[in-house]
């Protein structure tokens, strides 16, 4: 079973798994199975120790009954996402070096992909395990930058079963060559499981020249849409320069907070399959507590 | 009479050996570029393809490259064959640079080979040249910034021009208008979304930047102001000179419509028409015409046509269909762009998010995972800029045929 994916769960099995919870049917026996991320702070520390009893979760303004919470015990699919339309090709000597350091944060049950960004988007690690990664860098570079087709790349994967996946994308926000437009990027965004994360890295000089690009495909750095794209995930957007500008330590950082978020797992009773689902997660008498986590998902 | 000379077949065997010995001596001697020339001369195409990407992957000098062919063309029978196959050799080497400052010294020093060589090689050989500066994005070695700004600054005497210089050699060959037509496009960039000014608004805005002439603060037309050309040269009247920007902008909107009607010339053509009809619905879209860019689409596979082309006039038209919100029209284009170019990033990840909206996001998934399968597919859309790949691909494989 695919328990990332908010996929079908015959009804038997929501019986089961959710004995006498369920309300009636007033929907067609369809059910969802649901996973959120979600990251419960006390000011800026993790509120450790919740149950399914501490947390209430609405689908659309309907309560539901979580079946599982997980906690920090979860392996991490994570896909980092690196914007290389402004570098030199000896700076992407680096990449190999630097995805090494990222599997230092990971654990061996957790894996990495990674994507780098120019022109095009290219596979340099597909998802492994991170003790079998090898890079492979790219040989060429183009000047231009398809960012919002890496990030619909990376959010386009099939989960795994018993994993979360987290994406992180280290880019200036630029884009002037994607298929993807931003409006399409956070309906993407809406529709998957992983949490988005973007580092802001500072402005690269943009290609100036206007020589080669396709008027549709101009577009200048726009943050908002993937600010709302990691918004809707329930992540968030970071400055590279709250980490000294040191990329390395700010993905370290995106993930060890990402590892101690919760994993919540609810099986969709009393709404409506189709459409889109707002999601709310709160807890049981601490209002001082903060949630981060997805605004919700596209029920198909 | 005849004299035979017999020799004794040992003697045959060692003069032979011995031939053969000081044969591989020199060829080891010969340097990177001799070794390219001569594996192109004698037709071994795998290792000459895989020999010259790793030498156009290194900083290429062109001098020693010229030197080193200059030796072997000196050191061969037919020195004209040998010319013409170093000259092919700089156009197949320009081609894949991967620095491109090389590049037009390379095509002079292939162009001053091309002495002698038969119309068709040459006509083969331009198309090439102008093919692979366009790639590279060198309108400047294709048509002098003067073509089309005539208020252009003095151009360096290096100028190439070689749109023009073909032209001059093949008056009708419709590949070298196009080309130039596509320089001229290119020359007359411009960024961001434009703004169609109608007539109306164009006197508005004339009068307020004339009401703003008193020393206060003008109105600027906005950089991005497109208008029809009556507009612009009214705009560029003596009397509007000292108005801000007009210039610029109306001459923007001037160049524009001159690439539109250079595109329309060409529709006439039918080996190019369709490439043209392509551009001609870009350049109505730069000048703020999506209703005119619609009906060239439209039509633009009327005629025959390349996969560049084919991909590019279906993914605009998705393009299209998605503004207006025809979502299942958006998705039959985009299908049918990735049938020409399957694979291309473009179009899989502007389909994609529309099969997720539709709850297939397996097929959504499959498309992403294909798009990136490596090697990556060369997306149209993305070199749009440097012309359809397949006129260079085509002059390339015509001159290594013609040459054998």
């Amino acid at each position: 079973m695919k328990c990332c994916v908010p996929g079908l769960v015959c009804a038997a099995l929501v019986s089961t798994t959710v004995s006498g919870q369920v309300p009636p049917p007033t929907f067609r026996s369809e059910a969802r199975l649901v996973t959120v991320n979600a990251s419960i702070q006390l000011g800026r520390r993790p509120l450790l120790g919740l149950t399914a009893a501490d947390l209430v979760v609405l689908d659309n303004g309907v309560q539901q009954t979580v079946v599982r919470v997980d906690y920090a015990t979860v392996p991490l699919d994570v896909t980092v996402i690196v914007d290389v339309s402004e570098s030199s090709l000896s700076a992407l000597k680096g990449i190999e070096r630097d995805a090494a350091r990222v599997t230092s944060f990971l654990r061996p049950t957790d894996r990495l992909r990674v994507l780098a960004v120019d022109t095009y988007v290219h596979e340099l690690v597909p998802m492994s395990p991170v003790r079998t990664m090898t890079v492979q860098s790219p040989t060429t570079i183009g000047g231009w930058s398809a960012v919002h087709d890496s990030i619909a790349a990376a959010l386009l994967v099939p989960a795994e079963p018993d994993c979360r996946q987290l994406v992180v994308a280290l880019t200036d926000g630029g884009d002037n060559t994607s298929g993807t437009s931003p409006e399409q990027l956070v309906n993407i965004a809406r529709a998957t499981d992983s949490a988005l994360v973007i580092v802001h890295t500072r402005l690269g000089p943009r290609s100036s020249g206007v020589t080669n690009r396709l008027p549709y495909l101009i577009g200048q750095p726009d943050l908002r849409a993937l600010e709302e794209a990691a918004r809707v995930t329930g992540g968030e957007v970071f400055r590279e320069s709250a980490f000294g500008n040191n990329r390395i330590e700010a993905v370290e950082h995106v993930i060890e907070e990402f590892r101690q978020s919760y994993v919540l797992r609810y099986v969709t009773t009393g709404v409506e399959p189709k459409g889109w689902h707002d999601i709310e997660v709160r807890i049981k008498g601490r209002p001082d507590a903060s949630v981060r986590a997805r605004r919700g998902y596209f029920g198909g | 009479m005849t004299t035979t000379l017999r020799l004794p077949v040992t003697l045959v065997l060692t003069l032979t050996t011995a031939l053969a010995l000081v044969a591989g001596a020199s060829a080891q001697r010969r340097s990177e570029p001799e070794e390219l020339l001569a594996l192109y001369d004698r037709g071994v195409y795998e290792l000459f393809d895989e020999r010259l990407r790793a030498f156009a992957a290194a900083p290429t000098s062109v001098e020693t490259f010229t030197r080193a062919a200059d030796r072997w063309m000196g050191s061969g029978f037919s020195s004209t064959r040998r010319r013409l196959v170093a000259a092919a050799v700089t156009v197949e080497l320009a081609a894949v640079l991967s620095n491109w400052s090389a590049g037009p010294a390379l095509m002079d020093a292939g162009r001053g080979w091309l002495s002698g060589s038969a119309a068709d090689w040459a006509r083969q050989w331009y198309r090439a040249a102008i093919g692979a500066a366009l790639a590279h994005g060198d309108t400047d070695l294709v048509l002098a910034l003067r073509d089309v700004q005539a208020d252009a600054p003095r151009i360096m005497p290096s100028y190439r021009e070689y749109a023009n210089l073909a032209l001059r050699q093949f008056p009708d060959d419709p590949s070298f208008m196009l080309f130039k037509a596509i320089a001229f496009e290119l020359k007359s960039a411009t960024g961001g979304s434009a703004q169609w000014f109608d007539r109306d608004a164009i006197d508005r805005h004339v009068k307020s930047l004339k009401r703003g002439r008193d020393g206060r603060p003008t109105v600027q037309l906005p950089a991005n102001a497109r208008m029809d050309v009556a507009s612009a040269e009214r705009l560029l009247r003596p009397d509007m000179a000292d108005l801000p920007d007009v210039e610029f902008v109306a001459g923007i909107s001037l160049r524009l419509w001159r690439v539109v009607n250079m595109f329309q010339d060409l529709q006439r053509n039918r080996v190019v028409a369709a490439e043209a009809t392509l551009r001609l619905a870009v350049t109505y879209e730069r000048l703020a015409r999506p209703d005119l860019a619609s009906l060239e689409l439209a039509r633009a596979l009327d005629s025959p046509a390349s996969p560049f082309v084919t991909y590019s006039v279906h993914f605009l038209r998705g393009r299209t269909f998605e503004r207006a919100d025809r979502l299942d029209d958006a998705e039959a284009a985009y299908r049918k762009a990735l049938g020409a170019v399957p694979n291309a990033q473009a179009a899989s990840f502007a389909l994609a998010p529309l099969l997720v909206a539709s709850a297939r996001r397996l097929e959504a998934e499959s498309l992403a995972a294909g798009a990136l399968r490596f090697p990556l597919t060369p997306d149209p859309m993305k070199i749009y800029g440097g012309g359809d790949p397949s006129h260079m691909d085509d002059a390339l494989a015509r001159m290594r045929q013609e040459l054998q």
